[in-house]
């Protein structure tokens, strides 16, 4: 993901040259954007060589794996590649499970991400330590861990199973399941940061005005901190369809039940490289939408996750 | 009557202090006695009382707890100890258990910086109060736009806070604290984020508003102007405690510590009188023209009534002084002198006496001003 994040940052200072002349050609508007380039090296001092080798070395690294996916696109088959039916149930799967991951992480994070910045309770600090495991968890480990718990034989699995009947391993409901155990905390940590960089004196305000807590939850905090929660989500939703490791752990890899874009494109490297490639490309175009959506949140400069 | 009426009179200072409360009724009245202590180790304690239709400005320099003292009278921080009452209900009450929170407390604050909701129209900030006490949708908006125009805002009800000018947004503010039907108002700094040109124009609707205001009001300021003119009763405080309290008037005329004497323009000193003669510690005398009084007094001098010369005056002005310039300040038609007499003096006099005299830090100068012309007063502890 880190990769496609760096392709975005590269391809912007292009997308923003100026243009003078509206005109197709690249020809007057480089010479426009160059000299003020070299003005500002100048004013710097010269870029050191070393700095300047190892980051054009970084920059080739980064770059080269995504030219040589896009260089391999049987661009002439493509639409028939995706017309395919496993593909085209893989890509419905993929989307289905990771938006429903994405709504069960929004009604439940939001509000746990709200009772970590607000709410006064013993271990709250050691909570939020908790909760952002997941985020650094391999995510085959975390898939180990949820059939531990919610496996046949877990310690809640058991008596969902008992129970009510209900089966969550080597299922769709499984899947939505490892989904938002990776990817909920990335919610929960833009949303908590944003709640705790928000300014609590319009809570304030809302109270004087004779609004409860939750109605001052709904109608002031949460408007306020909407692009966060936006982001946060965008953010969650992408993490989940390209979640690999807890899934395959967690639900197996059952075509039409189980089996998402990323476990597809692994599977059909080895049997259909072409397929591989073209549903590849498909997750890179999703990935260059969620920095599109994201680019003035997180392509300012001095700007973090 | 009611504890709450004792309370009023047990605790207001001396009794002579509290602001005017219509003949003894304490309908819809504001009694408070509060100490707060803050984590940073400083603590809030103040007693303020104001009665129905009065305005009460809290003055004091910057970390006086003029906002804390707001906050609690709101509901937004508990008090320690001591009680706050409004219209014969307890709001707060340690020692009673009782603490009324913020959002059922029909008060109205108006913040410093306005707080209006960026994602609000200004037609739905004001109707949110009503909104929140259950008016429908449709009538509470009906009510919002009656609210703007009475402000003359209506042709902006449907913009967002942050298409609004700085006095409009203040004015928003302040139609969506009234339009939740408060029984009391607090104000905190309602003037301070404007430029000079809009805080004029933004007073004066203000204390028209003020004034149409039933309940009692709160002001809190660091600008004694804007306290002198929209306020019945004026409470200083500095460092957590009041310091003095008065009508307007008197508070500027007498006052009891160098804060104010500085807030109102006065030469202000400390010292022991007797036999029309008041003793300062640093050594110096001024001749007053009250012969009656003694003990520890204030006497009040305004710069406007020292005269400056560059020669010793002989005439009818029983104080001079002979002393150096330390400090010139132009304030506008007149230039501000500061003279390390004893004791050390400030003198206003016209720009144009400052040429003649051809004064500069270090001249020497006589100062010279009438024992008619210095306000003398007991200097008793509040």
């Amino acid at each position: 993901m880190s990769r496609i994040f760096t392709a975005g940052r590269l391809r912007r200072p292009c997308s923003r040259v100026p243009a003078p002349s509206a005109g197709p050609a690249p020809g007057p508007a480089r010479p426009g954007g160059r000299p003020r380039g070299r003005a500002r090296r100048r004013i710097g001092g010269r870029v050191p060589v070393p700095l300047a080798a190892a980051g054009g070395i970084a920059l080739a690294f980064l770059l080269l794996p995504l030219a040589g996916l896009l260089v391999r696109v049987p661009w002439r088959d493509l639409p028939e590649l995706l017309a395919e039916p496993e593909v085209r149930e893989a890509l419905r799967l993929s989307l289905l499970t990771a938006s429903i991951a994405t709504v069960l992480s929004l009604a439940v994070g939001v509000p746990l991400a709200w009772l970590l910045a607000r709410a006064d309770f013993p271990g709250r600090g050691l909570l939020r330590a908790v909760i952002t495991v997941p985020l650094v968890l391999p995510p085959v480990v975390g898939g180990v861990a949820l059939l531990l718990a919610f496996g046949r034989r877990g310690i809640v699995g058991r008596y969902l199973d008992a129970w009510f009947g209900i089966t969550l391993p080597f299922t769709t409901a499984g899947v939505v399941v490892a989904e938002a155990f990776v990817a909920m905390p990335f919610l929960i940590v833009a949303v908590e940061g944003a709640l705790r960089s928000a300014d609590r004196r319009f809570e304030d305000a809302s109270a004087t005005l004779g609004a409860s807590r939750w109605v001052t939850f709904r109608r002031v905090t949460l408007p306020m901190i909407a692009p966060s929660l936006g982001a946060g989500a965008v953010l969650c939703w992408a993490r989940a369809l390209g979640e690999f490791g807890a899934t395959i752990t967690f639900a197996g890899n059952f075509p039409g039940t189980t089996q998402t874009m990323p476990l597809a494109v692994y599977l059909a490297l080895e049997t259909d490289p072409d397929a591989a490639t073209a549903l590849s490309l498909v997750l890179l175009v999703v990935a260059v939408v969620v920095l599109a959506l994201l680019r003035d949140r997180w392509l300012r400069p001095g700007t973090t996750l | 009557m009611s504890p709450v009426s004792g309370l009023g009179e047990r605790d207001g200072p001396a009794g002579r202090v509290g602001p005017p409360d219509g003949g003894g009724s304490d309908d819809g009245a504001l009694l408070a006695r509060l100490r707060v202590r803050r984590a940073s180790g400083f603590t809030l304690d103040v007693t303020l009382t104001a009665a129905s239709g009065t305005t009460v400005a809290v003055l004091g320099p910057n970390g006086a707890g003029k906002t804390t003292l707001l906050r609690a009278l709101a509901g937004l921080q508990p008090v320690d100890t001591g009680r706050i009452s409004l219209d014969g209900l307890v709001l707060d009450d340690p020692t009673e258990g009782i603490f009324v929170p913020a959002q059922r407390r029909t008060v109205g604050m108006v913040f410093q910086d306005y707080l209006l909701f960026p994602h609000l129209s200004a037609r739905d900030n004001v109707a949110f109060g009503l909104r929140c006490r259950g008016v429908p949708r449709a009538a509470a908006r009906a009510a919002a736009l009656r609210w703007l125009e009475t402000f003359g805002l209506a042709e902006f009800a449907a913009r967002r806070p942050g298409a609004l000018s700085g006095g409009q947004a203040q004015r928003v503010a302040l139609a969506r604290a009234l339009a939740a039907g408060p029984k009391l108002l607090l104000l905190d700094e309602p003037l301070a984020a404007l430029d000079a040109a809009t805080r004029l124009a933004v007073r004066g609707d203000l204390r028209r508003h003020l004034s149409g205001f039933g309940g009692p009001s709160v002001l809190v300021t660091h600008d004694p102007i804007e306290a002198m003119v929209l306020a019945d009763h004026v409470v200083i405080i500095e460092a957590g405690r009041v310091v003095q309290q008065g009508p307007p008037a008197e508070v500027a005329r007498r006052p009891r510590t160098d804060y104010v004497a500085r807030l109102v323009g006065l030469n202000l000193y400390r010292g022991e009188a007797e036999a029309g003669v008041v003793r300062l510690p640093g050594g110096g005398t001024l001749t007053v023209a009250d012969s009656a009084i003694t003990g520890p007094v204030l006497a009040a001098l305004r710069p406007s009534a020292v005269m400056l010369g560059v020669v010793e005056p002989h005439g009818s002005a029983r104080n001079t002084l002979a002393g150096r310039v330390t400090g010139l300040e132009l304030l506008g038609d007149r230039a501000r002198v500061a003279v390390d007499t004893n004791p050390a003096l400030l003198a206003d006099v016209t720009p144009a006496a400052l040429a003649e005299l051809r004064l500069e830090p270090g001249s020497r100068v006589w100062a010279s001003f009438k024992a008619t012309d210095i306000e003398t007063y007991p200097d008793e502890a509040l």
